[in-house]
Parts: C-alpha cells; structure tokens; sequence
C-alpha cells in the first residue's frame, strides 16, 4: 500500500522521456503537494474542532487547490501552472487565516506557512522570481501584523491553551513538509548521483576501449623508429581520452610517405575522423599505391565528402593535415598541406604553407599546391597540428604562438633530434602550467 | 549557352572515379560516368572523350577501346592502367589516343588533360 503510495505520488506527471533533473524536481514537487496537503487537512479539521468554522474555511481551500495542482501535473503535464497554483494559494491563504483570526498570536503564527512559497520558488523557480515572491511573503507578514494593530478582527476567542497548541501544530506540520520532501530529495539525489557516476563509469571504459582501438590503428614507437630509423621524435598529447589528432607513416612504391593531421573537434567525434582518415589513406596510398602528395590529398578529399555524405549545407567536418613524400634515393622531398604548414631546418628555418582548404571543405575546383624541395642529408623536418601553438599559458595566459614555435626550434638547432622532443614536451608543460589542454597536440620532428 | 565538351569516365574504383569526375567537371566538361563496361554503348552520343580502366570487371578495358574505335571513329580513347603501357595490345596501342599509368600523381593529371584537350 505504501509503496503504492510511493509509486503514484514519486511517478505524477513524469514523462516517460523526461530527463533524470526533470523528473528529480517534479517528483519534489509531488511530495511537497502532498505533505502540504495532509497538512493542511489536519489544520481545517483542528479549526473545526474548534469551532472556527469560518477560519476553517481557508484552510479547506488550501486543501482543494493542491490536488488542482496534482492534477494539472497528472493530465496537462503543466509543471508550472501547478507550480504557480501551488505558490498563489501559499502567499494568500494562510495571511487570510490570520486575519480571521485576530493576528499572529492567536492564529498561533500560521502565516509561518507562507514561507513555503519563496522556499518553493527557490527551489523551482528563477532566482529573480523567488526574490520577489520572497518580497511578497514579507509583505504579508507585515500586513498581517499592521492588521493585527489596526483592525477590529471579529474571532479573538481562542483560550492561550488552544493558541500555544495551534503554534506547535503549526510548526511541526511546517517543518514535517520541509523534512520529508528535503528527505526524498537528497535520497533521490544521492540515487542519481550513482546512475550518473555508474553512466560515466560506463562511457570511461567504453571511450578507453576506444582508445586502445584507436592506439592499435596508429603506428607503434618501434614501427615509427623502423619507418623513420629512428631519427624522429614524436610528441603526442590527446586533450581527452581519445584524440582528433593522427599520424601515419609508411614506405610506399620506394618513397617514404610522412603524415601528420589535425581532424575536426576533438574527443570521441575527433577519433572517429582519424579512423575515417587513416583508412582512407590505408586504401589511397598502400592499395592504391599513390605517393605523390597533392594527389592524396586530392583522394582523401572526396573520399572524407564521400563518407560523410558530403551536401553543401551541412558539412562542417574534416581535417587539416600535411603530407611529405620523401624520395631517399635522389634525396627530394615532395610537400602538400591542407592548412598545415611544414618547418624545414636547413642552415635557416623554411616555412612551407599548405594550401587554405581544408579536407572534405565545401569548395569546389580543389587543386592542392606541391613543393619540391632537395634535401641535403640530416635536414630536420617539423609536422604539427595546430594544438601547440594555441595553446594558452605563460606568464600572460597567451597562445603560444606560431613565431614562438618557430623560435624553439631555431634555438634547437644542431641538438639531437631526441633531444629536441624532450624540450618540445618540458617547454609545453612550462608554458601550460596548471592551464587546462585546449586542444589535441601533435608534432613529429624527423631528421632525413 | 556553351557547349561543354562530353566525356566519358569507365572506371571500376569508385574514389578513382569520384576523383577524376571532379577533377574534369570543374574544367568544365559534361562528365558521364560508368562503374563498367557493360552499359557504355547507351552513353556514347556525343562523347568526344573516353577514359577507360583497363582492369574492368565484365569487359575488358581495351576490348572497350577496340569497340569504340569501331563505333566512333573520332572519339579520343584514354586508357589507364596499374600495367605499363608496353603490356597492352599491339591492336589496343594502335587505337587509343593515349596512356596514364596508374598510381596517378599531378604530372600525369596533366598529361590527362592535355590528351584530351
């Protein structure tokens, strides 16, 4: 029976689909009304007992406007239209009651009721609103009070006994619908919290499943130091637990293919675009056996509008990215970027930009730029997506900055290129210095 | 209204296809484009162009070619292949206007449009 209870008042004007904070504040809702009501039951009936058959009155109303209120929550599933019933009948009934009753002695203090409307409005309302229904409530009081001083009110016919026994009733029925909805509150707050923390426990280990997944799809250290012989650093840091950010790196028909890229957002969406990249560069460079910079980048273009069922209007996904395709045996290197820029140290930094179209971007008559450029044996190359330089920190919160990037590396030169990963990693934890990551960071450094 | 210039495209990798029917249609021809060989002969009025896969299923790519120097006498025939050229057909080599080499790269892009151009 009481579970019943339970069940019908807990579940009254939820939708099926409403979400957990919805259903949390009108379940609330639910037992306010109905502690209210028992309340105020037991107030009339006391009041009749008593023989104050008109004060008894209001009282009674207050007892038929809540389920008003519970039924416009049940069939019009109109929370604040019940709500607003609810606070209404509050700021008027028992100031009345009072006055029926002489003042705030002998109605026993049940204006101390009213407090219920600016407490409700607190918690359901905007806090705008709750400070003016706050102010209303100190308006009654003071009304009822004057009156008290200035009216002739008809029914001062209580003994003390009776009014000192209305004044615990009073307070006790306040506080009992204060208690037991605060009560369920926090049960079911505490209730949610677990759902939420289990939800998320959930989601982590799923996200971390994905990112083993994503970690197998890229290349290992040892398969990098094979592709690269090992003169490379590689600094990879994901914002969350999975990242936008990808590299791919392999021999292809005597060429070296080197590609760093930077997808759309970051997190799990970001992750899933590495996956579509990689794939398609699986298929564009290794079946396909394409090597030549601007013509991957012009494959793996359609190939992402393809896959993402590319329209005009909706498309906003893709990835900024650089390729360099590096012949060992005549020492060239070819170079193609979308948005992406390639540092090349060779005595002097050279800036080599990417062409200013993203991959899968809405233009059409998409043509990506090749540069040519003669490598000299041990030149360092630098790839990067653009979490580094926008990172903020430092001593003025600032980006770090594409000219500060250019400088580091500048100052590195002549280090070993393990050495210069190590100080691209300690710089970016000084510059960061307690400031959340903004984004994916990747940036490859290769010696050829 | 300009007359744009129609080509045909017959090439069995979709992305191979997608790429080059871009590629030409922002040059501003009339693309068509077919996944084989099977149907061409219905999209053949006034092509001017045709780029065939060698390694089509159903037909070959070079008995394409054959058939079309047959049918269309004036119709530029492109053949491409992940084969070199010197394995084609002697009786392929003598009909077809041209040869790209697969893996594509910019140079050979080039070379397409200037073939059919």
């Amino acid at each position: 029976m009481i579970h019943k209870l339970n069940n019908y008042v807990s579940r009254n004007g939820i939708y099926n689909d409403a979400s957990a904070s919805g259903s949390l504040k009108v379940k609330t809702f639910n037992w306010i009304l109905f502690w209210t009501f028992w309340a105020s039951i037991l107030w009339s009936s006391l009041l009749f007992g008593l023989g104050q058959t008109y004060a008894a009155y209001i009282p009674l109303i207050a007892t038929l406007s809540i389920p008003i209120s519970f039924y416009t929550l049940a069939k019009k599933q109109n929370f604040h239209l019940a709500l607003n019933i609810y606070i209404t009948s509050l700021l008027i009934l028992p100031p009345l009651v009072q006055l029926f009753h002489g003042g705030i002695i002998n109605s026993g203090a049940v204006i101390v009721w009213t407090i219920l409307a600016p407490i409700t409005a607190m918690i359901f309302k905007k806090m705008k609103i709750a400070k003016l229904i706050f102010c209303l409530f100190i308006l009654s009081l003071l009304i009822g009070s004057l009156a008290e001083l200035l009216i002739d009110v008809p029914f001062k016919i209580m003994s003390s006994n009776q009014i000192i026994t209305q004044f615990i009733l009073n307070i006790i029925g306040l506080l009992t619908i204060i208690y037991f909805p605060i009560l369920h509150f926090t049960n079911e707050m505490l209730n949610q919290r677990k759902i939420i923390k289990s939800q998320n426990d959930k989601i982590v280990s799923s996200i971390e499943y994905a990112k083993y997944i994503q970690t197998a799809s890229l290349l290992s250290h040892d398969e990098l130091s094979a592709c690269l012989n090992n003169d490379f650093f590689l600094y990879y840091k994901p914002k969350d637990i999975v990242s936008g950010d990808f590299y791919w790196v392999n021999h292809k028909n005597g060429r070296l293919i080197i590609i760093c890229a930077d997808c759309t957002g970051h997190g799990v969406p970001g992750a899933f675009m590495t996956m579509m990249g990689i794939n398609h560069l699986n298929n564009i460079v290794n079946e396909k056996g394409i090597t030549d910079p601007s013509m991957i980048l012009l494959f793996l273009h359609y190939a992402v509008r393809d896959s993402l069922k590319y329209s005009p209007e909706k498309i906003n996904d893709g990835m900024d990215i650089s390729v360099c395709s590096i012949d060992l045996s005549e020492m060239k290197m070819e170079y193609s970027g979308a948005r992406n820029k390639l540092y090349y140290f060779d005595k002097t930094l050279k800036i080599f930009p990417g062409t200013k179209i993203s991959i899968g971007d809405d233009q059409e008559n998409v043509l990506f730029e090749k540069h040519t450029i003669k490598m000299n044996g041990g030149d360092h190359f630098y790839m990067f997506s653009d979490g580094y330089i926008d990172q903020f920190g430092g001593p003025k919160n600032k980006r770090f900055g594409s000219k500060q990037l250019a400088s580091l590396i500048k100052e590195m030169n002549g280090m070993d290129i393990k050495q210069q990963g190590r100080i691209i990693s300690t710089k970016m934890k000084e510059w960061k210095r307690g400031i959340d990551q903004i984004d994916d960071i990747t940036i490859m450094g290769f010696k050829v | 209204m300009e007359i744009k210039k129609k080509i045909l495209i017959i090439e069995d990798d979709s992305l191979t296809l997608l790429v080059l029917k871009n590629l030409l249609s922002n040059r501003n021809f009339e693309i068509l484009a077919l996944n084989d060989g099977r149907h061409y002969k219905q999209k053949m009025e006034g092509v001017e162009a045709v780029i065939i896969d060698c390694g089509l299923p159903f037909t070959s790519g070079e008995d394409i070619a054959l058939e079309i120097k047959n049918s269309h006498p004036s119709t530029k025939i492109i053949l491409t292949s992940v084969s070199s050229v010197e394995k084609l057909k002697p009786e392929t080599k003598n009909v077809i206007n041209g040869f790209i080499g697969k893996p594509y790269n910019s140079e050979k892009i080039d070379d397409l449009f200037t073939l059919i151009f």
